[in-house]
């Protein structure tokens, strides 16, 4: 039998520590950096290949949206169904996908295939055929996406807000329409590829049971069939301006929309900056976890709203501090005002000791884990080495959090959280809302 | 991956999994309790998982809200989720901080703190998820919540809805919430499985230390929720008046996971072949050669995963299209590609769904948290949490059956057939 449970909480046990361990970090002839880090827990390899895509414009969602599905639809030596079935054949999965920053082409497998897993990517970015038999098909597949994420309001909301916050860069990345995407043709998406989807500058990260050295040599061989590209590169895509402050409440309406989707924004520090870690610290302990001010107050005190939340949105030339809450129609004035509240408490009176202390481990935590993973240090590391830092920025950034008090956390939540710098749009019923609303701050109302 | 298994079994009846694992100082803990939709009776509908959300409302020795901050405080993550067959939480955190977990974990198995202010905030938590993942959500709850279930299972247990009607939820009381307590919480309805950087004895030790000393009760008997076979094919659709397009589900009845596991993991085969992923059958057929459908995939149990459910259970091939004229085409096709794997299918066919199964499994337990879910499942349902690390094998084992399986599982009179029609603009 036992002798009782001991009373007291135990502690916590030592601070959480970040070991990334060796890491290869060298760059292929054409250009290409790859980075390389063994993690051995499954017999698994990850791959995370990024490629910058130069100024796209505001309006080129469309080709963004196809490139990422047609360079899956066939290259020069096989169709698409052959890619597919080449990949499963060695118990691998590639997937692909293009934003405003990068291309970005993701694939896992067993550690044992890492070559040819290497190979199938190298053929994918280098060599698609755009077969003018799939064209049509992944166009109305893009099409369907585009009309359904169109009827999701979380989706809604959060494009609205990138509106405000970049608007006319590419980073606002409004929704294409259908039609839009049903009119582009092969020959833009041939050309697109050929103009900016290129070595130079591109990364490529790979993390998993196997050596270091040897990842990166291997990458150069499978990468070194990809032409450097002729002609002039793309423009670099350039920072958004500053947004200026939209004043008062922007309302998407949402006729009979059962939740308010609230969302609040300002554009702040990137991971560049030397403030970034404060205002990380500061935005955890706002929203950023489960122990927050935000949870406290509209989830477990008003019961408001199921999953509110706080962060920091790293785009690569521009970040935004953004908080997040769906709540009930009848209570969007109500939890809004909260929000504000909580906002404005935290620019003006910054984090207590303990805050400071809680989100420093939780933040330092979330991290450490993150690096004994495969998967996930994959995706950290893809996002440092795409953002020009090098993988010991995790160790850094640790050092950084370690050392904070809570000075300097208060004076970058004043410049980043205060309600009168930051931008709210509401996605919900405008008929039901806009009323309370009009109580807290001016109200303009737009179609959805 | 080879990490080592140590089980114990404490005197007042909770089962102990270790998997050991010194490769990094992460360290998991999960505690499966033997209750969830399943459970519920009429007039209760969504009960286990409003409860779920009360065991963080605090408890004996810890106020509302110290739990968040003690695990996140020292590093760690942690949730809660809720299964037709489980209520599981878990933490992940830093090695040094399995004790606290431990402490915090064994609190509320003794004595959740749950007041008639706690519950009625996580009634109104609880709505709000429901309102953000299925009223204001185009698509929401399809097929799993209230369409599949109630087509596929005749059972009140088996085919209600698990999120819970708002009247239900707002009929909850504390003396329910004790009852449930008493009735599904015992010690001996529970299994802790650690995950990680723990030696098997210190950490075995650990758990007697935190939980030894909460009384043993009987652990509830568990009623059969069998169900008789289908008489034939079932229909039903419905109008989603948020989607853009149309949706399909096509609900299979599956093979006893447990009782027939080797039929069980031939189903899982013939899953894969037909909609896992862009070199499935369904998925080369449907969207990449007759551009009938957007996308199409498997969902278990409608929900994640194959492996955290009893029989009876199902199968749910789920299709997005742009058109409900095409359903009838749609519906055949997936049927020729089942009788196409029922009339014979070559090992070489089946050699890559093998090695897309085996390396999607490995990359599940990438995280020691999964890790520990999967295991602690495994242990609660079968006695066997070293079958997460020999899943593989039990496939590969069953492969000579996929013929047999696709004949009588996925035949037409043994599935249920919805479709959500759209009512919103396009």
């Amino acid at each position: 039998m036992t002798t009782g449970a001991p009373r007291g909480v135990p502690d916590p046990g030592p601070y959480p520590s970040i070991v990334l361990g060796d890491v290869s970090d060298a760059r292929t002839k054409d250009g290409v950096r790859v980075v390389a880090v063994r993690r051995s827990q499954v017999p698994l390899v990850h791959l995370r290949l990024q490629v910058p895509l130069g100024d796209v414009g505001p309006r080129d969602g469309t080709a963004l949206r196809l490139l990422g599905k047609m360079l899956l639809a066939g290259t020069g030596g096989r169709s698409g169904s052959e890619m597919a079935a080449a990949v499963q054949r060695i118990g691998a999965s590639v997937d692909a996908s293009a934003d405003a920053d990068h291309l970005s082409l993701t694939a896992s497998g067993p550690a044992g295939r890492l070559v040819e897993i290497l190979e199938l990517l190298g053929e994918i970015v280098a060599s698609p055929s755009f077969p003018r038999d799939q064209v049509e098909g992944e166009r109305e597949r893009v099409a369907q996406e585009v009309l359904q994420e169109a009827s999701d309001p979380v989706a809604v909301a959060t494009r609205a807000l990138w509106g405000e916050l970049y608007p006319g860069h590419p980073y606002a990345d409004p929704l294409p329409s259908a039609a839009s995407v049903r009119r582009t043709g092969r020959t833009s998406l041939v050309r697109f590829h050929a103009e900016r989807v290129r070595p130079a500058g591109s990364t490529l990260v790979v993390v998993g049971d196997v050596d270091p050295d040897v990842a990166v040599g291997a990458a150069g061989g499978a990468l070194g069939g990809w032409p450097s590209g002729s002609g002039a590169a793309a423009p670099a895509l350039g920072s958004p301006r500053p947004a200026g402050r939209r004043s008062g409440i922007l309302v998407v309406h949402r006729p009979g929309a059962v939740q308010s989707n609230i969302r609040i924004g300002a554009r702040c520090e990137g991971r560049h900056d030397p403030a970034f870690p404060a205002l990380m610290l500061a935005m955890t302990a706002f929203g950023g976890s489960f122990s927050s001010r935000l949870v406290a107050n509209l989830r477990e005190r008003n019961g408001y709203t199921y999953s509110p939340r706080a962060g920091i949105d790293e785009r690569r030339l521009a970040a935004a501090a953004t908080v997040r809450a769906e709540v009930s129609t009848d209570v969007t004035a109500k939890a809004l005002a909260e929000i504000r509240y909580e906002l404005a408490r935290m620019a003006t009176a910054g984090v207590t000791p303990e805050e400071l202390e809680t989100s420093r481990r939780y933040v330092t935590g979330v991290v450490a884990m993150a690096s004994a993973s495969q998967a996930a240090l994959a995706g950290m590391l893809a996002d440092l080495v795409a953002d020009d830092l090098d993988p010991s920025y995790l160790e850094v950034f640790a050092r950084e959090l370690a050392e904070l008090d809570t000075e300097p956390v208060a004076k970058a939540a004043a410049r980043s959280l205060a309600p009168v710098g930051m931008t709210t749009v509401v996605v919900g019923d405008a008929d039901v809302v806009v009323d309370a609303l009009s109580t807290l701050d001016h109200v303009q109302v737009v179609g959805s | 991956m080879g990490a080592e298994v140590e089980t114990s079994i404490l005197a007042n009846g909770l089962r102990v999994v270790v998997l050991t694992d010194m490769s990094a100082p992460v360290v998991a803990v999960a505690v499966h309790y033997d209750v969830g939709f399943r459970s519920e009776p009429p007039g209760s509908t969504g009960f286990a998982h409003l409860f779920e959300h009360l065991m963080f409302q605090g408890s004996e020795r810890l106020a509302k809200g110290e739990l968040p901050r003690l695990i996140q405080g020292s590093g760690g993550i942690f949730n809660g989720f809720t299964r037709p067959d489980a209520t599981v939480y878990f933490e992940q955190l830093p090695a040094g901080a399995l004790e606290l977990a431990l402490f915090c974990e064994a609190d509320r198995m003794r004595a959740p703190r749950i007041t008639e202010e706690n519950l009625a905030n996580q009634i109104a938590v609880v709505k709000e998820e429901i309102r953000v993942n299925v009223l204001n959500q185009p698509y929401g709850g399809f097929p799993w919540l209230t369409d599949l279930p109630p087509l596929l299972f005749d059972t009140f247990a088996n085919a209600h809805n698990g999120y819970g009607s708002f009247e239900d939820l707002d009929g909850a009381s504390l003396e329910d919430v004790q009852r449930f307590f008493d009735s599904y919480y015992a010690p001996a309805n529970a299994v802790v499985t650690i995950a990680g950087a723990a030696a098997p004895d210190a950490a075995i030790g650990a758990v007697e230390r935190h939980f030894g000393d909460i009384p043993g009760r009987r652990a509830p008997a568990r009623p059969s929720f069998a169900e008789g076979v289908l008489d034939g094919e079932r229909r039903a659709e419905r109008v989603d008046a948020l989607a853009p397009l149309p949706a399909l589900a096509l609900g299979y009845r599956v093979p006893d996971p447990i009782g027939d596991e080797e039929r069980y993991c031939a189903t899982v085969l013939v899953a894969s072949l037909l909609a896992n992923g862009s070199a499935s059958r369904l998925f080369d057929r449907l969207v990449r050669r007759d551009r009938l459908a957007a996308d199409v995939g498997a969902m278990w149990g409608g929900l994640d995963s194959a492996w955290t459910s009893r029989d009876p259970t199902y199968l749910a091939l789920v299709v997005h299209y742009p058109d409900e004229g095409l359903t009838d085409r749609i519906v055949s096709a997936v049927d020729a590609e089942i009788e196409a794997i029922a009339a014979g299918i070559s090992v070489s066919e089946l050699e890559p769904v093998l090695a897309q199964l085996t390396s999607e499994h490995w990359m599940q337990l990438d995280s020691k948290y999964a890790l520990a879910v999967q295991a602690g499942f495994f242990e609660q349902q079968r006695g066997r949490p070293r079958l997460v690390f020999e899943l593989a094998d039990h496939l590969t084992a069953a492969a000579p059956l996929v013929g047999e399986v696709a004949a009588e599982w996925f035949a037409p009179r043994n599935r249920a057939v919805c479709t959500l029609l759209a009512g919103g603009a396009p």
